[in-house]
């Protein structure tokens, strides 16, 4: 590892609980793997009941978002795990999460990687270590696990480690459903917990800036949603844009027409790199150093949120044994064989729900074939990652895939963020469902 | 009248169009409400959007039948307010306002979250009829006021997409043949609303504006084709649109430095 002189960043310590290694080693079990026996779908909540529920989900949880076009996005049925599938998902996660964090801290002083990582131009150089410039302290480090039945295990897609969704749908959605269901319990509540979190190092009746990008309804539904959950801590919460932040000293301030006066607390749910592409540089550059207010997610997180950080594994000292063993083999485009057959899925290094994710028969040929053409034209935009095979579950409508997001929040699993999909790839038209465990 | 009995009014449980009802401001007002009486519905909507022709000179009747969907983007409490007229017409007005409000927001909203109250009342003595054709409600100050706005103000500005709409197939299926679009001022659409158009007019719906200064003329109008404007949302999402490569629900708009 080359850490010349460079200061280390200070390191997130993760709390986390011991690691069950039985849970590793599902890929020596695929004989008994099946999974039906790890998840099935409950039979679905009376119509009537359902539109009752979601609008107490509209109403009072900040669930805007629950029709996309001519699609019905909840659910009316939950997805209920076996014990022992919620164990091995648990455990599976608490240690991908550590390791990513021990990697994230490696990264942040390894900008030699960052352009093979799909990580260049002014975010690249946001991340750059600089010695006069510490990185901003994390308040809260909030990451997400996105496993799928496959046909030899739990298999995880990916991590979205930068900025992850779905607190009303973990939480409030899974806590009714399982009211109304009798199915079984949620498993957690990672809003919850991530705003306790944060909260801790804020001091009675202190300040929390909220950032999302505006326009973004999806994700202003997420800000107000943890808004009201600080404010029910006597906390101010305040929904804001990068370029409302003043910095004195380090620490933030919000000068605007709604609120002016410091910040004890940045939650930020707006995407790293979309941050650095702002012309408010100065607003934002003590997000990602320089700054004493923490933030959270630190901005370092972007170096284990990028597709591509699986092509330099191999360079770190950090673990990556766990992230190996659950994740599907990742190479650039140009060294992926067989990649115009369909081999290979195609993602780009930062995407957003599924956006532009590529696979082939789930698309036009012509459609898949301009996608190659693109990532080999610009490789380090893009992955391939090797395709398995997501089994459907059964469900009261039909086939569908199944994705299991479990939250790690400092080292520990919070909860966890069902979606089904009629296509293997998840993406923004995918059902959002409700996940509990067996009682 | 607490926020759900308001939100019932306006998009009825088992109503066909309901599932399309955007909820945010209806989740913003306070749990307990005044109804407030007093909604100014503009006459022009009950006395010449009926008897509206076409420029060809087509009778433009058929607004009064089953067979119209209606697209209001007007500027705030003026959309709410034909809605309420077309309420009374037959048509199930249908809000679709996606702007945060705050007191200092760049698109003001306190005014329209006002009027929704007050025509809660109104949707609840004389509810249009069960299977009543859709009258979409959009702001037509979404996207804010023109260049950037005050540094200091909250950014709740809003695009709509495709998917804020039901398809033409579901339309079709609800006998909605063509769309009429009121708009206040301009020739053309607003341009977030042109892929939602082209996707009508491939379907095969006739799309007429009828601009509210001068009701009595529908104007059909040719949504250039969607491919091209997909290319051109493409091309303006790289310099300073964001928005999802679908079209999905959100999206978002320029930043002041």
């Amino acid at each position: 590892m080359a850490c010349g002189s460079q200061p280390r960043p200070p390191t997130i310590k993760a709390r986390h609980s011991r690691i069950d290694p039985r849970a590793l080693c599902y890929n020596f079990a695929v004989s008994a793997w099946a999974p039906e026996r790890e998840a099935r779908c409950g039979d679905c909540v009376d119509p009537r009941t359902f539109v009752d529920l979601a609008r107490t989900l509209a109403l009072d949880h900040h669930k805007w978002d629950a029709q996309v076009g001519d699609v019905a996005a909840l659910a009316p049925f939950p997805l209920v795990l076996s014990r022992a599938a919620w164990r091995e998902l648990h455990a599976t996660a608490e240690a991908l999460g550590l390791e990513t964090v021990a990697v994230e801290n490696e990264l942040a002083s390894r900008p030699d990687l960052y352009a093979r990582m799909g990580v260049f131009g002014p975010l690249a150089r946001a991340l750059r270590p600089d010695p006069e410039a510490p990185p901003t302290p994390a308040a809260a480090r909030i990451m997400r696990f996105d496993f799928h039945p496959a046909s030899d295990g739990w298999r995880v897609s990916e991590v979205n480690s930068d900025v992850c969704g779905g607190f009303t749908e973990s939480s409030r959605f899974a806590e009714l459903m399982a009211d109304t269901t009798g199915c079984g319990d949620p498993v957690g509540d990672p809003g919850a917990a991530w705003t306790d979190a944060i909260a801790a190092g804020v001091p009675s009746g202190g300040t929390v800036a909220l950032l999302s990008a505006p326009g973004w309804v999806e994700d202003a539904q997420v800000v107000a949603h943890l808004a009201a959950r600080f404010r029910s801590r006597g906390l101010d919460a305040q929904l804001a844009s990068p370029h409302q932040l003043r910095w004195v000293d380090g620490r933030a301030r919000l000068q605007s027409d709604f609120r002016c006066g410091p910040v004890d607390a940045i939650l930020r749910f707006y995407q790293v790199e979309w941050i650095a592409d702002l012309p408010c540089r100065q607003a934002w550059m003590p997000l990602f150093r320089g700054g004493r207010t923490p933030v959270s997610n630190p901005a370092r997180a972007a170096l284990t949120e990028t597709k591509r950080l699986p092509l330099v594994w191999s360079e770190l000292d950090a673990s990556t044994t766990a992230s190996r063993r659950a994740m599907p083999e990742a190479r650039d485009p140009r060294d992926a064989p067989g990649l115009w057959g369909g081999d290979w899925v195609l993602k780009p290094a930062f995407g957003n729900t599924g956006d532009h994710v590529a696979l082939r028969g789930r698309m036009s040929k012509s459609a898949w074939c301009r996608t190659v053409v693109a990532a080999l034209a610009q490789p380090r935009r893009w992955v391939a990652q090797r395709r398995f095979e997501s089994i459907p579950l059964q469900t009261p409508r039909g086939p569908l895939h199944a994705c299991v997001g479990a939250y790690v929040i400092d080292g520990r699993v919070a909860g966890a963020y069902g979606r089904l999909s009629p296509s293997p790839v998840i993406d923004f038209t995918a059902l959002d469902v409700a996940v509990l465990v067996e009682s | 009248m607490d926020r759900r009995t308001l939100f019932e009014a306006w998009a009825p449980g088992d109503g066909p169009w309901s599932p399309w009802a955007k909820p945010i401001l209806f989740a913003y007002v306070d749990a307990i409400v005044v109804v407030e009486r007093l909604v100014l519905r503009p006459a022009w909507v009950r006395d010449e959007l009926l008897s509206t022709h076409d420029e060809s000179g087509a009778d433009g009747s058929s607004l009064a039948g089953r067979s119209t969907a209606i697209v209001v983007d007007l500027p705030g409490v003026d959309g709410v307010a034909v809605g309420l007229a077309l309420a009374e017409l037959g048509f199930r007005p249908v809000p679709l306002y996606n702007a945060l409000p705050s007191p200092e927001a760049v698109v003001p909203m306190d005014d329209v979250i006002r009027t929704i109250i007050a025509g809660a009342e109104l949707l609840l003595q004389r509810p249009p009829p069960p299977h009543a054709p859709p009258a979409f409600l959009l702001d037509a100050r979404r996207a804010g006021p023109r260049g950037f706005p005050r540094r200091g103000q909250f950014d709740n500005r809003s695009m709509a997409f495709e998917t804020d709409f039901p398809s033409p197939a579901r339309l079709k299926q609800a006998g909605i043949v063509d769309v009429v679009l009121i708009q206040s001022h301009g020739d053309a659409p607003a341009p977030d609303l042109l892929a939602t158009l082209a996707d009508w007019q491939n379907a095969g719906m006739a799309i007429r504006r009828v601009r509210a200064d001068d009701p009595s003329v529908a104007t059909r109008i040719v949504v250039p084709r969607v491919g091209l404007l997909r290319r051109f949302f493409r091309w303006a999402r790289r310099g300073f649109l964001r928005g999802s490569p679908h079209l999905g629900f959100g999206g978002s708009v320029p930043h002041g430095g």
